[in-house]
């Protein structure tokens, strides 16, 4: 994490400096308090003591307004590192491909943007407030102590070593059950989003009792584990007040002693006791920050595993614009994620021609999905290569390829905001004209005409307040006001009704006649109109060309064709 | 308007403070040893100064030390410190126990209401927020709980016993102490003003940073492929920069406190020195109780610190609590169900139901129908057309705003809602499987099924091949996102979880429409096994999905316009034969 702290190195020099200043104005105060009774009191010097005493104020003026700045500059730095570390985290997050993406899961990358970095956040500016001053303190009340007497000063510091052993153990202790707490929340959260994205079966299959329990249990463990850990580190600070206090106690008698013998003076004993206080301070506030600590490092961890995670697909080192953009050939495509034991597509060899519909059939888990995926790049492939217009694709620009390539995923993602912001969603400069001409393509004007305010109407999280159908014929729209030479369609028509079906692809069909255009589907009624039909039947081509080639030569076609037609026709 | 604010919020902290109640016996433990442990704190420096005072007179007296007394008030002293210390250990042990059990009942209760609530609630409302309401909310009470608490018990002691105790040793020097605590206030009370606003602008910048940060993490695909990477990021840095400004400001101002304090406190100490010194030159105050005021003043500064610190974390805490109380406080009106129960035959009427979120956008209007039990029933029509909602109706996710849905001629207000759902069951078109192994997700509706029931049920769904082909078969566990599954195969185990659980009716809403043409056809056998003697009521888009069914009822516009079996409709429906012939045209 040090690295974020880098572009600051001055700024944390100077709030080091601050500190020290502030570490050292405090403790001059007892020091001249000492002045102030054994000299001023000592020998009744009332105008000593006025002006020993005017000094000590002008110091105090000058430590707030030290602390004050320092304040400030500690402020804006771990301020301004959150900002950084929250906009890397954003940034490496979007460079994700589906791959990483899915190994993380978007729950957890959220809780990791935002809440793992306000915790490294309250640890920094913990450790730029306490970590720099109570060493200070320490060693400037130690140094100060030593100059007025050497012995006593060896009782002030006598149990430190013990105390380093306590701490240590306790941040040893805290790390590993920290830990452990940190899963439990992990799952208590789990629990409570799978609670609410589950509502609906939950309820229907009458488990709302199961589920209770089942985040009872959660809750039950975390709160068991919360105790455990909280009630363990609390015994920090007793065991630390307890030392320190009887040191004090210790300084005392030995005090006594050597003032009897006259070794001491009561003022320097009285100096020792707020040098004594100082230690115990600067001691109390660094068993803060170690308590806290393996929280934060939980939370950094977590970040840094975003951050490191290496993204799998790599923008070309050069970038090439190819010159004839829409035609893209296999050859010999796999594909597995790296955990998994099958791959998903093995040795795909075919050719998607330029300006033609290609249309992918194949039943659920063929991996259908997962070679329109490949096309922008979503994912790599993990042998073979796809070459477009004769330059591979991994030496494509990313830019160029996304902009000549528009894909729209199966499961139809809209965001919160009106409906032609959504449309606008990765071109925003299009004119109204080229919106409505997309939905009406879409078939699209009626029931927006029909909402209450139209197209200005405000889509809830995921475009919730539509029904399947209708979000589904926004993304077409989407997708259609993007100029593009390639359009990928993945399901997309799966929640239309039939005669809406047809229209829309009678007319975008139309409309992208001069694109190349690639449908993964599994309804016949859309794979018939294609130029071209490839078949996928557990990752791999077990048959292309037209509907009424494959009904002779594909018995897997064949066979969705007849279910299909003879339930439509008998 | 800013009194009726206060109010509210007194409101919810009497609230949050009612759930300690059950604890009042441990409150009050704590409470007592708090007095005690502040008590013996206090008297420390007392001692303290005694020693000094003992020790300065030993030496200007030339009469030697007075080891012996010496002696014994250090002794007085170690003892003073370890009850103190013991008494402060036993407080905390007993309130991280009392936050822990406080949160996890907030927990619970918020846990409890969404169990509660209609789903209407859930269409409406984002899950991003309502977790946050759950995780970082209640977090924020816990943290509160567990250290506001003891720290106002002691700190008010603490300033009412160095009160006292400076009032004992000199009532004068202890007036110009006191006089820090109305300034003290004073400051406290500015700076908060202004350093509450840049809280309450943190929350709500950190609140849209979450949202934007959600939302373009959920639709990631989408944002690759159209690489809107670059200017989502480019619309993430003014959000990002505003939680900066308010970060940086309210840290700043909320840190100025403890040094204003601070300033305000040392001024106190010298002066305090210097009156002190004089006072003793003039021999009216012994050299030790000096000593003892100095040390009194730096203990009092921390309960004041301290409580300017908690009015802080209160006001935070309060808008968390209001936050969470307000899902708590949400009534919809599901929550009465009767304790009827059906004959279980699985007849269903809708008599005069009409259905609306919106009171100018109606989604069913007047239906009237009456489905036989064991009659396999389909809705068909165009999207938006109410079918999903007309099923939906049944098993009370949404309630009829009039008329009245019964079953077995019990209007199914009257009837217990367990037995209402073990009667029906519903296959949706978005799956949900949770985290947990493939068995645990088929055995949702019927954790005690045996291994046999299982398999034959994923067999029935057409799920048992998949399964047997993952690496750990019906052992394998999904992660969150059950990634690694198609929509299809998720789809399946979701049809074999029904199968298992063996309902009397059965919704399908668009079941199959993930599912490719030659599954979904392995499926229907599936179903069309499972739908003998049971009432069915399938959600389709795909007319020949559903041309088997006993009877069809055709939707347009939130009404029933025909009904009658697929032949019948071919010949007299208008409507649907319109519908049929253009998805026929759609697939030659």
């Amino acid at each position: 994490m040090k690295i974020y702290l880098k572009p600051y190195r001055s700024k944390l020099v100077l709030i080091a400096f601050l500190v020290f200043l502030q570490a050292l104005l405090q403790l001059t105060l007892p020091t001249l308090l000492a002045e102030l009774v054994d000299v001023g009191i000592a020998n009744a010097d009332v105008s000593y003591i006025v002006q020993v005493g005017l000094w000590m104020l002008l110091i105090t003026v000058v430590t707030v307004a030290v602390t004050v700045c320092s304040g400030y500059q500690t402020a804006k730095l771990t301020s301004s590192v959150a900002l950084t570390i929250r906009e890397r985290l954003y940034a490496s997050v979007q460079g994700f491909s589906l791959q990483e993406y899915r190994q993380f899961g978007h729950s957890t990358l959220l809780t990791r943007t935002t809440n793992d970095v306000q915790q490294v956040q309250t640890i920094l500016s913990l450790l730029l407030k306490t970590m720099l001053l109570a060493p200070m303190m320490f060693i400037g009340a130690f140094i100060l102590s030593v100059t007025k007497n050497l012995m006593l000063s060896f009782i002030l510091i006598a149990p430190l070593p013990i105390i380093i052993l306590i701490v240590i153990w306790f941040a040893k202790k805290g790390g590993t059950l920290f830990a452990s707490l940190q899963k439990r929340v992990d799952q208590l959260n789990l629990t409570l989003r799978e609670g609410i994205t589950g509502i609906r079966d939950i309820r229907s299959f009458n488990q709302v009792d199961r589920e209770r329990e089942r985040f009872s249990e959660a809750n039950e463990s975390y709160r068991n584990s919360a105790i455990h850990v909280h009630q363990l580190m609390i015994y920090l600070t007793p065991i630390m007040m307890f030392i320190l206090n009887f040191s004090i106690v210790a300084l005392l008698w030995f005090g006594s002693l050597q003032l009897n013998t006259g070794e001491l003076q009561v003022g320097d004993l009285m100096a020792f006791i707020q040098y004594a206080m100082y230690i115990l301070f600067s001691i109390m506030l660094t068993s803060v920050l170690f308590v806290s600590f393996p929280r934060a490092s939980v939370s950094a961890k977590r970040i840094l595993e975003v951050l490191n995670a290496e993204p799998t697909i790599k923008s070309p080192t050069y970038s090439l614009t190819p010159e004839q953009q829409s035609s893209l050939r296999f050859a010999n495509v796999s594909f597995q994620y790296p955990s998994a034991e099958k791959s998903v597509l093995k040795n795909v060899t075919c050719t998607i021609a330029d300006r033609k519909l290609t249309v992918i059939v194949g039943g659920t888990g063929s991996g259908k999905s997962t070679l329109l995926q490949l096309i922008p790049r979503l994912l790599d492939v993990s042998a073979g290569n796809i070459v477009m217009g004769g330059i591979d694709l991994r030496n494509v620009n990313q830019e160029a390829l996304r902009n000549a390539v528009t894909f729209s995923p199966q499961n139809t993602q809209l965001f919160s905001g009106t409906i032609e912001n959504n449309l606008r969603f990765g071109s925003e400069d299009v004119s109204m004209q080229q919106i409505d001409r997309a939905l009406s393509i879409a078939q699209s004007e009626s029931f927006i005409k029909e909402l209450p305010e139209g197209i200005n109407t405000t889509l809830t999280q995921n475009g919730k307040n539509l029904s399947g159908g209708q979000r589904q014929r926004i993304a077409i729209a989407r997708a259609l006001i993007r100029e593009a030479d390639m359009y990928l369609f993945d399901e997309s028509f799966s929640a239309i009704d039939a005669g809406t079906k047809r229209q829309i692809l009678d007319e975008l069909l139309h409309e992208l006649n001069e694109s190349t255009v690639v449908i993964a589907t599994q309804d016949v009624g859309i794979s018939k109109r294609a130029d071209h039909i490839l078949v996928l039947d557990e990752g791999e081509i077990t048959g292309e060309g037209t509907h009424h080639e494959l009904l002779q030569t594909s018995a897997i076609y064949h066979e969705l064709a007849t279910t299909q037609l003879e339930e439509g026709t008998s | 308007m800013k009194n009726q604010d206060s109010k509210i919020q007194w409101g919810t902290l009497k609230r949050l403070l009612s759930y300690l109640l059950p604890y009042r016996f441990r409150l009050l433990t704590v409470a007592m040893t708090s007095v005690l442990s502040t008590l013996f704190l206090i008297l420390g420096p007392f001692v303290l100064g005694l020693v000094i005072t003992t020790l300065f007179e030993g030496m200007v007296n030339n009469g030697g030390i007075d080891f012996y007394r010496i002696s014994q008030l250090l002794l007085g002293l170690a003892a003073l410190y370890l009850f103190s210390v013991y008494l402060s250990y036993i407080q905390e042990y007993l309130m991280v126990g009392v936050a822990q059990h406080v949160t996890y009942t907030l927990r619970h209760e918020l846990h409890h209401q969404l169990m509660k609530l209609p789903i209407a609630f859930f269409d409406r409302v984002s899950t991003g927020d309502l977790m946050s309401r759950g995780v970082n909310d209640i977090d924020k009470i816990s943290s509160t709980l567990q250290q506001t608490l003891t720290q106002t018990i002691t700190s008010l002691m603490t300033m009412i016993g160095v009160v006292v105790m400076m009032l004992i040793i000199s009532p004068l020097l202890t007036l110009i102490v006191c006089i820090t605590l109305p300034l003290s206030i004073l400051i406290t009370k500015r700076i908060i003003k202004y350093s509450q606003v840049q809280f309450r602008q943190q929350q709500q910048a950190l609140g849209a940073l979450n949202g934007y940060i959600e939302e373009s993490y959920t639709n990631h695909p989408l944002i690759q492929s159209y690489h809107q990477g670059e200017d989502m990021k480019s619309k993430f840095t003014p959000y990002n920069a505003s939680l900066f400004e308010a970060n940086w400001r309210s840290q700043f101002l909320s840190g100025l406190i403890v040094p204003l304090l601070n300033l305000l406190n040392n001024v106190i100490y010298v002066v305090v020195a210097i009156i002190g010194g004089i006072f003793v030159v003039q021999r009216t105050i012994a050299i030790g109780d000096v000593q003892a005021l100095i040390m009194y003043i730096r203990i009092f500064t921390q309960p004041i610190n301290r409580v300017a610190n908690i009015t802080n974390t209160i006001q935070a805490t309060i808008a968390s609590a209001e936050r969470l109380f307000q899902v708590l406080d949400i009534s919809m009106p599901t929550s009465d169900y009767g304790s009827k129960v059906p004959e279980g035959r699985g007849e269903i009427s809708f008599e005069r139901v009409s259905f609306q979120y919106d009171a100018n956008k109606p989604i069913l209007k007047d239906i009237n129908v009456k489905l036989k039990a064991g009659e396999d029933v389909a809705i068909v029509g165009s999207s938006g057309a109410g079918k999903t909602t007309l099923a939906l109706l049944l098993l009370r996710f949404y309630e009829a705003n009039e008329g009245s849905v019964s079953i077995d001629g019990l209007d199914i207000t009257s009837i217990d809602d367990e037995v209402l759902r073990r009667m029906t069951s519903i296959v949706m078109q978005d799956t949900w499987l949770f985290s947990g192994t493939i068995r645990e997700n088929i055995t949702f509706g019927l954790p005690l099924a045996t291994e046999d029931e299982v398999i034959t049920a994923a067999i029935k769904a057409r799920a048992d091949a998949f399964i047997r082909k993952l690496p750990n078969g019906y052992d394998t566990h999904l992660d969150e996102q059950a990634s690694g599954l198609s929509e299809g195969e998720k789809q399946l185990l979701s049809i074999a979880r029904v199968m298992l659980s063996d309902p009397r009716i059965l919704i399908l809403d668009e079941a199959t429409s993930n599912v490719d043409s030659r599954t979904e056809l392995q499926i229907q056998k599936g179903l069309q096994q499972l739908k003998q003697g049971r009432t069915t009521v399938t959600v389709a888009h795909r007319l020949h999905t559903v041309r088997h069914a006993d009877r069809i009822l055709v939707m347009h516009d939130g009404q029933i316009v025909e009904d009658g079996s697929h032949e019948s409709l071919i010949e007299n429906g208008a409507y649907y034969r319109h519908l049929f012939l253009k998805e026929q045209q759609n697939s030659m």
